[in-house]
């Protein structure tokens, strides 16, 4: 996570490299959660109580999904300022 | 009527959502920017109440009742339904949460369609849009108030049109204080549906002698023919096409970028730090309610037995009144009501918005709106809330067939309203106004009609031919009809041109 001044152009390349990340991190959670459910579905046994494919896929995914969005926060999202003072259009 | 003890822990939660509404009435006193301050809150919001009020807003009655009622049904395959909420939370503040904030800013827009209108200047998509909302919006805060009235009835034993009025009035009350208000108790109902989940979930355990008792009746119920139970298959035993599945990807998934009462709140908020946070704030709740409460009406099935008189929309509060001591199942019931009034506030507030920005400047023109005094302004924005309140609580008391057939496809239908002219206006320099116009008409329309007449491909939900037909006719109409003015395109795509001058 950056903190600087940027321009008013310089953020909306920023904004769209964190949109192409952000759909890149959930289509990743949507093919992992769907691999799950399509390698064990036919398995009939349990993990933690609950069927192996109810465990992993959907209690995994959940977690998998709050790792995924620490990361995306963390390494490809940008910090600056909302309001456009300190570009020089005006 | 057979009032109990569930009523002390109702009554205080719903004093505090008044007193907090008066609180946030109190601070919109000092106000020097009205409109500002009470629909976005003067963009003054931090991360976590950012991520509560998204949450809270999203989850709704149906999560709570209808949604566990039918995994009593189904088993753990309708929580591979729910499962896309997984990425709910961040899904649509990453994508569209800081563009919309930076523009928002730029243009002064204090809603949705503000900056549709600041991207294509077209009065007849503002004004269609503007409608599209108004409609949808009014049957889902009635369907709300229906379902949060139910219920209420149910475990209170209070009669169901009293009860209703006495939710549904503070509901609008503190909503009428303006934005902060919604936000503040949004936040409050979401730690509450938390609390009223973990209730839930204790009861079924301790009830069901534990996951192993739940199990083992969970695996002889509905058995196919080598003795293993639909309700632990991921699609029901067919009960659930896979198809309709992967559908629910799209519908509660990657299409809720396009929910406006959600997209609003990117507008709100202070710093990118608190959109960073309310991102892992919100993935951290959502998806916890919503697989948390529909696993919980699969293990329901270990307690209830079975099917309700009233169906499986009866399975939750039917075992909230008989399974729980009464003041535990007053805190518990606080949950579903919480997620209803919390759903309803915002609806409301934004189709009052929807009202007086959106409809008046589009018919009177902006000259004439900046021209009313501030007092009448306030007084006037005020009036609309609670009236548009008020007829909610009207068609809530007298239900008609068609505000609840409205309901059962508003949530698709904004999707396919909103979606594409939000993606496609802020990240394709090429859509113009015909796109976007072409996209909502026959995004909506088809859509609309698939409902109505039963229409299915392949047994997918008719959100994905929605969302599918309004991304076609949308890039069509951007490639037909002339490209928007460069000025406008400089704003919401600056980095497309080197020149830094304008």
């Amino acid at each position: 996570m950056k903190n600087e001044k940027v321009s008013y152009a310089e953020k909306f390349r920023l904004m769209d490299r964190e949109a192409l990340a952000t759909i890149i991190c959930a289509l990743f959670i949507t093919l992992m959660f769907w691999l799950a459910i399509w390698l064990l579905k036919d398995f009939h046994i349990t993990l933690f109580k609950m069927p192996l494919w109810f465990t992993i896929s959907c209690i995994g995914g959940y977690i998998l999904s709050v790792v995924g969005v620490i990361i995306l926060v963390r390494f490809f999202m940008y910090n600056f300022d909302l309001d456009d003072n300190n570009d020089h259009e005006h | 009527m057979n009032i109990n003890a569930t009523i002390y822990p109702v009554t205080i939660f719903l004093l505090i959502l008044l007193v907090v509404g008066i609180y946030a009435n109190r601070s919109l006193k000092k106000s020097t920017n009205f409109q500002k301050d009470y629909f976005i809150a003067g963009r003054s919001l931090g991360g976590v109440v950012l991520a509560m009020t998204l949450v809270a807003t999203y989850g709704s009655v149906s999560s709570f009742v209808s949604g566990p009622g039918i995994a009593w049904n189904l088993g753990y395959g309708w929580v591979v339904f729910a499962a896309p909420q997984i990425i709910t939370g961040f899904l649509l503040l990453g994508i569209i949460g800081k563009k919309l904030a930076v523009l928002s800013r730029k243009t002064d827009a204090l809603t949705i369609i503000d900056i549709i209108e600041a991207r294509f200047h077209n009065k007849s998509l503002s004004l269609l849009l503007s409608l599209v909302l108004l409609i949808f919006f009014t049957a889902m805060v009635v369907g709300q108030f229906i379902g949060g009235a139910q219920i209420f009835s149910a475990i209170t034993g209070f009669d169901y049109s009293l009860g209703l009025i006495v939710f549904a009035s503070v509901t609008v009350i503190y909503t009428a204080s303006g934005f902060k208000a919604v936000v503040l108790t949004d936040t409050i109902c979401a730690i509450l549906m938390i609390v009223g989940m973990f209730c839930l979930g204790y009861v079924i355990l301790d009830k069901g002698n534990g996951m192993d008792g739940i199990m083992s009746s969970l695996s002889t119920l509905n058995q196919d023919a080598e003795g293993y139970s639909n309700n632990l298959k991921p699609d029901a035993g067919g009960a659930l096409p896979w198809s309709l599945l992967f559908s629910a990807w799209i519908l509660v998934g990657f299409a809720t970028i396009g929910l406006p009462q959600s997209a609003v709140r990117c507008l709100t908020y202070k710093t990118t730090h608190d959109l960073h946070k309310a991102m892992i704030v919100a993935t951290i709740v959502c998806g916890a309610l919503m697989i948390g409460m529909t696993l919980l009406g699969v293990l329901s099935r270990g307690i209830v037995l079975q099917m309700p008189k009233g169906g499986t929309d009866a399975v939750i509060p039917e075992l909230i009144v008989n399974e729980m001591h009464p003041l535990v199942a007053g805190i518990t019931i606080i949950g579903p009501l919480a997620a209803t009034m919390s759903t309803v506030s915002s609806l409301l507030i934004a189709a009052s918005s929807a009202i007086v920005r959106d409809l008046y400047i589009q018919i009177a023109g902006a000259e004439r709106q900046a021209r009313i005094s501030a007092k009448k302004n306030k007084l006037a924005t005020i009036f609309i809330t609670s009236t548009l309140g008020v007829i909610s609580i009207i068609l809530a008391l007298y239900p008609l067939d068609i505000v609840a057939w409205v309901n059962l496809f508003a949530f698709g239908g904004l999707e396919s309203a909103f979606l594409w002219p939000l993606i496609l206006g802020l990240f394709w320099r090429r859509m113009n106004a015909g796109g976007a116009l072409l996209g909502v008409i026959f995004g909506l329309g088809i859509y609309t009609v698939c409902m109505a007449t039963g229409i299915k491909l392949l047994a997918c939900h008719n959100i994905v031919i929605g969302t599918a037909a309004g991304f076609i006719f949308s890039v069509l109409g951007a490639y037909l009809f002339p490209s928007d003015d460069e000025k406008t395109l400089r704003i919401f795509f600056p980095h497309k041109y080197n020149d830094p001058e304008m």
